[in-house]
C-alpha cells in the first residue's frame, strides 16, 4: 500500500453569474493517477493554473474528489470520518508565511498544532523542541516570529507542522517569496526532513533547481499529468518542457545550447560539478 | 535628469526599544533612463529604501533630490512626485479593486486630478502598453490570471505616465514563461518610453540578464554600486550577505579553479555559452 494513492481524480471549477447561472467550468484536474511510496521526496512541476496547487489540496482533506478517489495511508479522503486523520497525515505547508504564522512567541507557534490535536503538554514541548532543532531554528525559540527573516518564519510553519508528527508534508512553493538564503535553508531543511526524519515530501515548486535531487518529479499541464520520471529523465526533454511553459535549470539549459553548438555532452545534466566534469573530460 | 540619493537614514521605531536602522548613511545616482537593480537579502533595507524614492517613507535623515529638487522640502509637492516616480508593490495584483480592469487603471490618472477623458485616455495607452487585448478591457481584474493580473496593476502605475517605475521584485510567484513575459515587458516599456527603471529582484539570473548597474544592499548599507559583470566577480562576499551569483558564471569559476585559461567575467547564459565555446576551440 501507498502512502498516497490517487486514482482518476476530476475536479472542476464552476464560475457562476450574479444569477447563479453556470458561466462556465474550468477542470483543474483531469483524470490524473498518481501513487507516493512512504519516505519519497516527490517534486511536481507545471506552470501557474496548471492544477498542481488544487491537487495539492487534495492530499490533506481541503478538497475532495468530484470524480475518481483518494486514498492517503489507506484511508478515503472524502469519508468524513476520516477528515482528522488525512490532515495528521499530510500537513501542509504554503507559499506565504506570514499567513501561517499565529503564535506571538516561536515555540507557543510551534505547539499550537500539537495542542489543538489534544496531546500532553510535556509531550507538546518535547516535540516543539525536536521539530525546531530539526529545522535549525531551536536557538530562536523565544523570539517574535515577526523578527524573524521570510526563511527562518517559513522553517518556523514547517517545524509547526513536523510538530504534529505527520507522515507526509505538501509544500506548496514554499520559496516563492524567500532570498537565496533563505531559498537555500528551506530547501536544505526539507531535504534533511526527509532524509533523517523519513517523512515524505511533496514539494511543488517553479524553480527547477530546487527539484534536481529529487527522486521523482511530475509535470503537469493542463490538469493533466503529462511526464514523470527522475528529474534527469525530465530535464532531458528541454524542448517538451519549454512547449508547456516551462523551463528546466539554468545549467542544464547552458549544456543544452552547447550541445546544440556540437559539443558532445549527454542530456539532462542537472548540477553545476556535473557539467565542468563533462567539460573537463573534453578539454 | 536624475535622482540623487544623498547620506540617506531611515530609522524604525526611532527612540524605543526596537529602534532599527533600515536605511544607514546611502547615497547612490540614479541616472535617467537606466536599468538599475537593487539586490539584497530579506531585512538588507531595499523595500525601506525604494518607498523614500516617492516619499512613502520620510527619512530620519539625509535627502533624496529628484530633478535637482530636495523632494522632502515642505513646498514640494508630493503629489506629483508620486505621478513621476511609480511604484509597484510586492504582489502588485493584491491591489486591483474595481470592477473591471480598465476602472481600475483609470483610478490612478484620476487621482493626480486628470479628467475623466484624460484619464480613460491614459488608462488605454497604459493598458495597451502592457499587451491588453481591446476585449478584455472590461474583464474582471479578479477573472485573469496571476500573470495578467500583474500586468493590470503595472499599467495603473504606467498609466500616471511616471518616468521612473520602481517594481519590487516583480515576477515573484510567477511561473517561468510568467517571469519571462513581465521581464520582456519591463524591457518593451522602457525602450517604447524610455523611462528610467529600478528592479528589485532576488533572482541573480534576472539581473544578471536585465540590469545596466546594480545596487547591492547589506545590513542597511550599500555594499556595492557597479556594473553587473564587476558586481559578481566578488562572488565570495556576494555568497556571505546571503546573495549568489548566476549558476553559469559558476561554471567558469569552476573551470578557472581547475586551472583552465577562462574569462571569468560573463555572467549571461550567452556569454558564457560563447566562452566555454572559445576555451573548447583554443
Amino acid at each position: 500500500m501507498n502512502l498516497i494513492e490517487v486514482k482518476k481524480l476530476i475536479y472542476e471549477y464552476i464560475r457562476r453569474d450574479k444569477d447563479g447561472n453556470v458561466d462556465g467550468i474550468t477542470t483543474a484536474i483531469d483524470k490524473v493517477d498518481l501513487d507516493i511510496s512512504q519516505g519519497d521526496f516527490v517534486a511536481i512541476l507545471g506552470h501557474n493554473g496548471s492544477g498542481k496547487s488544487t491537487l495539492a489540496k487534495h492530499l490533506n482533506a481541503i478538497y475532495f474528489p468530484e470524480e475518481g478517489v483518494v486514498y492517503v495511508d489507506g484511508k478515503d479522503t472524502s469519508d468524513p470520518k476520516n477528515i482528522w486523520d488525512v490532515r495528521q497525515t499530510t500537513g501542509m505547508v504554503f507559499q506565504n508565511p506570514d499567513n501561517q504564522i499565529i503564535g506571538s512567541i516561536v515555540e507557543e507557534d510551534v505547539g499550537f498544532g500539537p495542542e489543538n490535536m489534544g496531546i500532553a503538554p510535556e509531550e507538546i514541548w518535547d516535540r516543539v523542541e525536536e521539530s525546531l532543532e530539526a529545522v535549525g531554528m531551536y536557538e530562536h525559540r523565544e523570539r517574535s516570529p515577526r523578527k524573524l527573516s521570510g526563511g527562518q518564519k517559513q522553517r518556523v510553519a514547517i517545524a509547526g507542522i513536523v510538530a504534529m508528527k505527520p507522515k507526509c508534508i505538501v509544500l506548496d512553493e514554499p520559496t516563492a517569496m524567500l532570498d537565496p538564503k533563505g531559498r537555500a535553508d528551506v530547501i536544505r531543511t526539507i531535504k534533511k526532513l526527509n532524509r533523517e526524519n523519513s517523512i515524505t515530501i511533496i514539494l511543488i515548486t517553479h524553480n527547477m533547481e530546487e527539484v534536481v535531487d529529487a527522486d521523482k518529479v511530475y509535470v503537469m499541464d493542463k490538469g493533466r499529468l503529462v511526464m514523470q520520471g527522475s528529474p534527469r529523465e525530465i530535464f532531458s526533454q528541454v524542448d517538451e518542457l519549454k512547449e508547456i511553459r516551462l523551463d528546466v535549470p539554468q545549467i542544464t539549459e547552458l549544456a543544452y545550447e552547447l550541445n546544440k553548438e556540437g559539443i558532445p555532452l549527454p542530456k539532462g545534466i542537472l548540477s553545476r560539478e556535473e557539467l565542468v566534469e563533462e567539460l573537463c573530460r573534453l578539454l | 535628469m536624475s535622482i540623487i540619493v544623498d547620506h540617506l537614514t531611515y530609522i524604525y521605531a526611532k527612540d524605543t526599544a526596537y529602534e532599527t536602522r533600515a536605511v544607514d548613511d546611502v547615497s547612490f545616482v540614479i541616472n535617467d533612463g537606466e536599468y538599475l537593480g537593487i539586490l539584497g537579502a530579506t531585512g538588507s533595507g531595499k523595500s525601506t529604501l525604494i518607498q523614500t524614492l516617492n516619499a512613502l517613507l520620510i527619512p530620519d535623515s539625509g535627502t533624496v533630490y529628484f530633478d535637482g529638487k530636495d523632494i522632502f522640502d515642505k513646498d514640494y509637492d508630493k503629489k506629483e512626485l508620486r505621478g513621476n516616480v511609480g511604484l509597484v508593490f510586492q504582489y502588485p495584483e493584491h491591489q486591483l479593486f474595481e470592477t473591471d480592469v480598465f476602472t481600475d487603471v483609470c483610478y490612478g490618472p484620476k487621482n493626480l486630478g486628470l479628467s475623466q477623458k484624460d484619464a480613460e485616455l491614459r488608462a488605454y495607452e497604459a493598458l495597451k502598453l502592457v499587451g491588453f487585448k481591446d476585449e478584455d478591457f472590461y474583464q474582471s481584474p479578479f477573472d485573469l490570471s496571476g500573470g495578467e493580473k500583474r500586468k493590470a496593476a503595472i499599467a495603473g502605475v504606467l498609466a500616471m505616465k511616471p518616468r521612473v517605475l520602481i517594481l519590487d521584485e516583480p515576477t515573484a510567484g510567477l511561473d517561468p514563461k510568467g517571469r519571462w513575459e513581465i521581464l520582456e515587458l519591463i524591457k518593451k516599456i522602457r525602450e517604447e518610453t524610455g523611462i528610467t527603471i529600478l528592479l528589485v529582484s532576488h533572482s541573480m539570473d534576472d539581473v544578471a540578464e536585465n540590469a545596466e548597474r546594480l545596487i547591492v544592499m547589506y545590513k542597511s548599507h550599500l555594499v556595492f554600486d557597479d556594473s553587473p559583470v564587476n558586481v559578481f566577480s566578488h562572488y565570495e562576499k556576494m555568497k556571505e550577505i546571503g546573495l549568489d551569483v548566476p549558476q553559469v558564471m559558476q561554471v567558469l569559476l569552476e573551470l578557472k579553479r581547475r586551472g583552465f585559461p577562462v574569462e571569468t567575467d560573463r555572467i549571461t547564459l550567452n556569454d558564457v555559452k560563447s566562452e566555454i565555446l572559445r576555451l573548447l576551440k583554443r
